[in-house]
Order: structure tokens, then sequence, then C-alpha cells
């Protein structure tokens, strides 16, 4: 969790990651800022996402997100 | 069948009528779909054969892939002993290519068939523009579009995506899965649903509750307020502008002046709001009588502070389907990881620029295909993929530029929460909005060049005002449309401060007195302000003819 | 259990008042929209009220009818043919009427009169076709003070068919027409009332202008019984009148007012000669006719001082048409007045004293040269009531 959390707030410093779980339907992280978290979890985590992983659910919170990692990295 | 024409109420009250009267529940979906086809027949007989092929190739094409997922998983299960990893990952690759490949021919042959329809006289007339003919001769389809044929296709193959992606389960009730890609509000302009959203929706059967009935009538009677009083009246003037030949004039009128190109713009903003946020509104509207919950599909845009968010508060349906099967799978393929990667080795990738380019270059890129794309979904002309340029480059340069953006408004000391910023956002955005407008308005990609020269040029307001006149429209129409849009400002604001849905939600804060009141006066608003009757024409439905 | 029966109580209580609040939404939109179609949606003019004060004449009072335009009511005063011929009259006519017009302006009155002769002022039948198909407003109010039946909905129908712009459901419910000019009418609702809870009006629908014109002599040429062709439409419509006149054996007379013809208005002698037309056909079918035209200068008529535009007599020019057309009514037809009632003869007795004021106030007006239309309103007869009193 502490490295989810580092790459989110080198992403964005102004985002409370600790506490927000809206951050997709809240529209707090937009498209750009989903795929450049994508790409870096991708190369961190050593996982795969996809665009179906795409959903509000996997990435409203830093839990989601790790959760969603996690996930992946159990089926490789 | 217009959506705002005493037909299409009946239809749609007969519809609810016959929906909750229904003894056997469980089967009150098949009124819908029976409504959906009655509906689509009645508006599109002589194209009902390409409805019918999108719903049998999707609905064959999701089965056969979540058969053959079924199948690839018994076997991997039966082999559990027998094969390698190596093997199971083989025979878990051959299904995953035989599915891409039966996700590619629908696609294929789905948006092949719109794109035939809608762009094929454009592409012919253009290639034979490009090898010297006459544009004229060039052979053409002289068919009209099938109703709806822009937005149920994209229905269908957003389905068709997502079932490929196992992020939803395929419909294996052929008939449930028509009722989905035709069913009736959403036909004629969309929103371009979500299966996952819509279906359990449109199959479980509801009943006839008050709060759903009074907020459904208050949704629809926004929907026509927006629409007859406001859209359909300001659309009078836009017509006038166009048959008295625009900037250019025409015999029997001489060409309008910059100001107006100003004045047009800005009504035209109203109109196609009005116009088509009104529409939806009323499907909002008779779907939340059915008990269905149809998406947003606009979120007062004009209060955008960026082009990134007005394409998330406008034709929103449409944006998030981009987003989701054009956008996230472009950037986030391997090419353009491979980009992405080969940037941030070179020596340029190792400046702070390059650093930050090689992360947003791939998905700028992909925003503005996006827009392209936007853009010829609208329609076959130059000036659409102008339209569509011209929006794919703000996003492009504003993703790019980001930092550098941010580091100029911190040396200038100016805080993004304040208010005045705020509002510079606001009109900075809607000014970009307009200029796209602009491109919607004229002709073609150079008038629309020759229309924003003269608005820079020409401020002659003594000819403005002669020309004022010339629209069709006399001075207390002028101040009732003025006053419509303070009001359709205030509701705007209020939905906007409250992040409420709709003004049905507003007043339910209200006492019932105050409700009563307020419905009553919007429909006196309309029966007397609504331009219907045999004293108007009937103005076109724009968004209709995608 | 007292709670749940307590609860089935406000639920009860909550769905009556939903289902009240329902209804009086529905029953005041419906009274809304009803209001303001009789009296909010055509405007109050002198046309409206000259309809409206028709209805409130007493039922089976009217010897004679007039059906027709601008030049019917400005042409003819009831109240002067009274006092010279003892019938009574009114002229159910608005302005700009084409022959489209006719036969629903007839149709209405016959409801509530059986009048002994009914004169049709042709001017309406030559106007040129596009004219004939898009002239509407008049049919709606015809159809606003008509109230609602088999025939209206069988005439609304047919006038949707033949006119312009106009819809079987917006003439039989003319506020989907003219909702949009409810605001602006808004500022008419007062005189509306006032008309519609008045009684029958002693100027018996009157209208003329004070005023005289330097208009050129009339030309010898207006006089002719030549004719100009109508156009096919046009002239089904005028025989389908006919046809309907005959079904009801009714005594037509068909009239061509006199008007201030001249060579410089080639388009009027055009309507005039296409007039002459209708006339053919009327007395080919067996009507009766008068061409007033022709007997310009037998009426006496000055054409510098009986008329305020070439078209429309003054109350000068009015008394001696009406004079010349009364007397062939009476003589020539022998047409006969009926035995009043005393109430009706007292109505009628002051609807004589109401033109002699009328006449004195127009005197006056034209001769200090103050244009003013003198139309039949509530407020004009309030303002002669006081001249009388």
């Amino acid at each position: 969790m502490e490295e989810l959390l580092e790459i989110l707030s080198d992403l964005r410093p102004d985002v409370d990651f600790e506490n927000e779980t809206k951050l997709v339907t809240d529209g707090i992280l937009d498209s750009f800022d989903i795929i450049s978290l994508v790409s870096t979890l991708n190369d961190e985590f050593d996982i795969t996402i996809r665009p179906a992983n795409l959903v509000p659910d996997n990435f409203n919170s830093a839990e989601a997100m790790l959760e969603l990692i996690e996930k992946l990295q159990d089926e490789e | 069948m217009a959506l705002t024409s005493v037909p299409f109420a009946i239809f749609a009250i007969i519809t609810g009528i016959l929906y909750f009267a229904f003894p056997k529940r469980e089967y009150r979906w098949v009124i819908l779909l029976i409504s959906g086809c009655f509906f689509y027949v009645y508006n599109s007989f002589q194209y009902t054969a390409f409805i019918l092929i999108t719903i049998l190739t999707i609905y064959l094409a999701a089965n056969r892939m979540a058969a053959i997922t079924a199948d690839t998983k018994a076997a991997v299960k039966a082999h559990k002993a027998d094969w390698s990893k190596e093997e199971r990952k083989a025979f878990k690759e051959a299904s995953g290519k035989k599915r891409k490949r039966i996700l590619a021919a629908a696609l294929i042959l789905n948006f092949g068939i719109l794109f035939l329809l809608k762009y094929f006289n454009f592409l012919s007339g253009s290639v034979a523009q490009i090898l010297g003919s006459d544009p004229e001769a060039a052979p053409q389809i002289h068919l009209l579009l099938p109703l709806g044929i822009s937005f149920y296709t994209f229905i269908a193959t957003g389905y068709l995506i997502d079932v490929y992606r196992e992020t939803a389960e395929p419909e294996k009730n052929i008939f449930k899965f028509a009722l989905f890609v035709s069913f009736f509000p959403q036909i004629i302009q969309g929103p371009i649903s979500n299966y996952g959203k819509l279906r359990d929706q449109l199959i479980t059967p509801h009943d006839l509750d008050w709060m759903n009935l009074k907020h459904g009538i208050m949704i629809i009677c926004w929907g026509l307020f927006k629409k007859i009083v406001i859209a359909d009246r300001v659309w009078v003037a836009i017509r006038a502008y166009y048959d008295n030949g625009g900037i250019d004039g025409n015999a029997d009128a001489a060409g309008y002046g910059g100001v107006m190109v100003v004045f047009i713009t800005l009504m035209y903003a109203l109109q196609l709001y009005a116009d088509f946020s009104g529409g939806i509104d009323i499907s909002r509207g008779i779907c939340r009588v059915l008990g269905i919950e149809l998406e947003m599909n606009f979120r007062q845009p004009y209060f955008s502070k960026s082009i990134s968010e007005y394409w998330r508060r406008w034709h929103i349906t449409l944006g998030a389907w981009m987003k989701n099967y054009v956008f996230y799978p472009i950037a986030m393929s391997d090419m353009s990881k491979k980009i992405s990667g080969s940037i941030a080795k070179s020596s340029f990738g190792q400046t702070a620029a390059g650093k930050h380019l090689s992360r947003v270059l791939t998905t700028a890129i992909a925003s503005f295909i996006v827009f392209l794309l936007v853009g010829i979904w609208h329609g076959a002309n130059s000036k659409y993929i102008a339209f569509g340029v011209w929006n794919g480059l703000i996003i492009m340069i504003s993703a790019m530029a980001g930092p550098l953006y941010e580091k100029s408004r911190n040396a200038l000391h100016i805080r993004a929460e304040a208010a005045w910023w705020k509002l510079f956002q606001m009109l900075r955005t809607f000014l970009i909005v307009l200029v796209g407008y602009v491109f919607d308005i004229a002709d073609n990609f150079s008038n629309a060049m020759r229309m924003m020269g003269l608005a820079l040029t020409d401020h002659s307001l003594g000819a403005f005002r002669s020309q004022l006149g010339t629209l069709g429209l006399g001075k207390t129409e002028y101040l009732s449309v003025i006053a419509c849009t303070l009001i359709l400002l205030y509701m705007s604001i209020r939905l906007e401060k409250t992040a409420l849905d709709t003004p049905a939600d507003l007043l339910e804060r209200r006492s019932g007195v105050i409700q009563w009141l307020a419905l009553f006066a919007l429909i006196m608003m309309i029966l007397i302000l609504g331009t219907y009757g045999p004293a108007f024409d009937p103005a076109e439905f724009i968004y209709m003819q995608f | 259990m007292m709670t749940e029966m307590t609860e089935t109580k406000s639920n009860k209580k909550i769905r009556r008042r939903r289902t009240l609040a329902a209804v009086l939404l529905v029953v005041s939109l419906l009274a809304s929209i009803i209001f303001m179609d009789h009296f909010l949606c055509i405007p109050a003019t002198f046309d409206q009220n000259r309809v409206l004060l028709f209805h409130k004449e007493p039922a089976d009072s009217i010897d004679v009818l007039l059906i027709g335009s601008s030049t019917t009511y400005s042409g003819f005063s009831s109240a002067y043919a009274y006092d010279q011929f003892g019938f009574t009259s009114y002229p159910y006519a608005i302005g700009g009427s084409t022959c489209n017009i006719w036969k629903p302006a007839l149709q209405d009155a016959l409801r509530t009169q059986h009048p002994k002769l009914i004169v049709v002022d042709v001017f309406g039948g030559g106007y040129d076709l596009d004219l004939v198909e898009s002239r509407n407003s008049q049919v709606y109010t015809i159809m606003t003070h008509t109230p609602l039946s088999r025939e209206k909905i069988e005439t609304a129908k047919e006038l949707s068919s033949k006119i312009d712009r106009t819809t079987t459901a917006s003439l039989l419910l003319p506020f989907i027409k003219y909702h949009n000019s409810v605001p602006a009418n808004l500022m008419d609702l007062k005189d509306r009332l006032d008309v519609a809870s008045s009684g029958p009006s002693p100027l018996k629908g009157i209208e003329t202008l004070t005023r005289t014109r330097e208009l050129a002599d009339v030309d010898d040429i207006s006089f002719t019984d030549e004719t100009a062709p109508l156009d096919e439409k046009t002239e089904a419509v005028i025989n389908e009148f006919m046809d309907y006149c005959k079904s009801k054996d009714l005594n037509v007379l068909f009239v061509k007012y006199p008007t201030v013809l001249t060579k410089n208005d080639p388009d009027e002698l055009q309507v005039n000669l296409r007039a002459n037309r209708i006339l053919e056909m009327a007395d080919e079918a067996g009507f009766h006719t008068l061409n007033m035209q022709k007997h310009f200068h037998e009426i006496g008529l000055k054409e510098r001082e009986d008329y305020y535009n070439h078209g429309h007599t003054n109350t000068r020019g009015q008394k001696k048409v009406t004079g010349f057309l009364g007397d062939y009514i009476q003589n020539e037809l022998g047409i006969a007045p009926s035995d009043l009632s005393d109430s009706l003869r007292t109505e009628w007795d002051d609807s004589v004293r109401y033109y002699g004021a009328y006449v004195e106030m127009s005197e006056e007006l034209i001769n200090k040269g103050d244009p003013q239309p003198m139309g039949d309103s509530p407020k004009l007869v309030r303002e002669l009531k006081k001249r009388l009193d």
C-alpha cells in the first residue's frame, strides 16, 4: 500500500489518496491520469491492466486499486 | 414521429398504460419490445433490415465468444493434469485469437454498414474530386439513414466489446437483446446506453410509482420547455440565416456581417443545447415514468472549465463510449507503449520536457484520434472533420502543455480556486466551443474560416441592428427567448451548485404546493409560448439524421 | 398494530391528496386553456365584436342577413335600414373575408336566425387565388364563437383542406393556432369580457372611418358588365356555396357594393370583373343579383364626400347605399318587415337613436379632419349614450 500511495502522490500531489473514495466518479482523476497511472502500475507491479479493468469501481480509491493489483498478480 | 409531436405523445402514453396494465409482470419487457418494434417500423420501415442485421450479428457474435470462453475453460480444466503450462497458454491464446476474430468480424460488419450508409457519398465525391472528375457524377448511394443507426450501432458494439472483455455476460435471449438495442426512447438520439446499466432495468418489471410518475412528467415538461419554447423558436432565426445565404447572401438578401456571425453562433449554442438536451430529457422522463433510469447525457456543459471537461458534460455517453472503446485501447496499446518507451529511452527523454512528453504524447494522440472520430460521427462533411480536429488539437495541446500551463499560472500567482479564475476558464472554454460551432454552422471549411474572419474584423453594430429584423423573429419573440433563457440559466446554476440531476430533483426539496405551482406554470409556458400549431413550420430535429 | 393502522391511514391520506393534486392540475389546465381560447386568443377587434354581438341578437329576429367583408359593414347601416324600411338586418361580415368565409358564416348565422333574405357581398370572391387560399383569420373568428357540434367538426375538416395554415384541430380550438398571442391579448381582456357580458348592441355591428379623401372621379369602365374568369378552385368554392344555399332553399341576393374604381387600379378593376363573373354565375343559378357599381351615380354617391378611401363609404355614403339597397330589397324583392314584439321594437327604435348620435359624432370628426375608426363596441355605445342623454 505504501508503494501505491507513493506512486499516486507522485502523479497527483494535490489529491488526498488516503481518504478519497470517489476518485473516478467525482472526476478527480481524469483519463490522462488513469493512463499514466496504468502504465506506472504495470511497470511497478509487473501486471497488465487492460481496458476491461478500467471501471470506476477499480480506481475509485487506493484500496480498490490495491485489490485490482493483487487480483492481477494472482492471475499471472 | 417527432419526439415532440402529438402522435408520439399518444404512442408513449399507450405504451405506458399497456406496460403497467399488463398482468403478467415478468413479461412486461415484451410490451417495451413490441412498442420499440412498432416505433421503428412506423418511422423507418424500409430500413428495418439494417437494425435486424445488427441485432442478429452482435447477438450471435457475443454468444459465440462466450461459448468459446466456456469451452476453453472446460477444456483447460479437463486437461489440468496432462497439459503443460506452455500448452495451456497456447490453447488459451488460440481461443483468444478466435474470439478476437469474431469480434473484429462483427465490428467491421456493423461499422462498415454505418460507414457505408453515412459516408459513401461523401467519400465517393471526395475521391472523384481528387481524381479530377466531377464529384456530382460520382457513384452515389441514394438511401437515407436508418433511424438511429449512429446510436444503436454504438450501443450494440459497446455491448459486444464488453462481452469480449468479459465485463458483461452475453444476453442469451435474442428478444431481450433486441429490446436493448431497439428501445425506443433512446433510438432517436441516444443516450448511448451501457448494457450493464440498462439491461436489468429493462427486463425487471416495474410498477407505477407516484414519485416516478411525478418526476418523469416534470422531466418531460422541462425537456419540452427547452425544445419547443426555446430551441424551436431560436431555430427560426438560424434557419432564416441559412435561407438568406449566411455571410454570402443571395439574390433576395445581402450577406450578414461579423456581429451577426457572433450572434448566430451564440444562438446556435443555445439552440443546440436546448434541442438536444431537451429531447434527451423527454426520453429520460418517459423512462422515469416506466421506472427506468436512462443515463444522463448532459450536465450543464457550458459551465465547463476546459474542453476535456466539456466532453465529459456534453453528449456524455458518446464521450464515455469513445473513452472506453477507443481511447483506452489506443492509449494502452502495445504500439503506444513502444512509442512512449522509445521517447523515454532517448536522450530527449532525459530532459524534463522529454520525460513529460514520453508519458503524455501517446495519450494526447489517442485523444486526437477520438475527437477526429467524434467529428466524423457527426457527419460526412469536411467541416465536421475540421470540428473534430479543432477539439482534438485543443485537447492534445492542453495535455502536452499541461505543466507549462500550471507553471505560468503559478508565476502569475493565480489561485486555481479563485471564483474569477473559474469564471475566466468557463468563458475561455465557451469561446473555444463557439469556434467549434462555427464549423457546424458553416457550409464547409472555407466558409467557416471566412465567417471567423468576419467576426474578428467586422464590428458594425448598425448593420447588425438592421439585419436582426430579417431573421424572422419579432421583438416580443426575442424577449421571450431572453426570458426563457434566463430561466434555463437559473436552473442550470442551481443544478450545478446542488449537483442534482434534474429540476425535478430540485423541486422535490420544496413543498407540494410549490411543486404543483411550478409544474402548472411550466406547462402553461409550454402551452402559450411553445412553437407548435399551424402558425409555425415544424423544425427539423437536428440529431434525427444521425 | 396501532402504528400499522395509522400508517395505512396516512398512506390513504397521502394517496387522496396526490389524486386531488393531480386532478386539480388537469382541471385547472383545461379551464385555463378554455378561458384563453375564448377570451385571449383572437384579438378584440371590431370584427370580433360584430360576430359576438350578432350572437346576442334574439333568435329569429333578423329579417335580412348580410354576409361579406368590409364593404358590407361600412356600406350598410342596419339601424338606418330599419328606420327607412322597417325590416331588421345584421351584417355578419368580417374584414378581408374571401369567398371561403361565406358558407361557414352563413352556417353559423342560420343556427339562430331564419332571415327572409340573405345578401352576399361578392367582392370576396374576386381576390387572387393565393389570397383566397391563405386568408384564414376570418374563419377563426367565426369558429371561435360557434359552439361545438358535428356540423362544426365537418366544417372544420372542410375548411382545413381548402385554406392554408389551418388545421381541423386548431379550427375547433383556436388556442392551438393563437396561443402565442395570449400574453399580448391580456391587455384587451377587459374589453373582451365587456363585450362577452353585454346584451345586443344598438349599433348593430356598424363600422366606418370618419374621413373624406380627395379621390379621383370614378371611371365609367367600372360600370361594365364584362367578366373575367375565376380560378378553378375559387369557382368551385362559390359553386359549393350556391349549392348550399339551394339545398337550404334560401332566398339569396348577390350584390356588389359601389366603390371608387379608376383606371389607376388595374388590380382592383380585375377584381371588379371577377365579381361580375360571380354575379353572372348567381344569375345563371337563379339567384337575385344587384350590381350597385353600375348605379354609382344613381345612388348619388360623391367621390370626395362619401368615401373614406376608394373602397369604403363613410357615414354619408353609408346612408346613400343603405337607402338604395334597402329600397331594392323592399320594393324589387318584396321583403316585408316582420311583426316585432314590443321588446324588439324598443330595441330597434333605440338603435335608430344611436345611429343618429353615431352620424352626428362622425360628422363632427369628419369636419374636424380627425379620422377615427368608429366600430361597434361597448366603449363607443357608452360614449354615444352620453350624447343622447
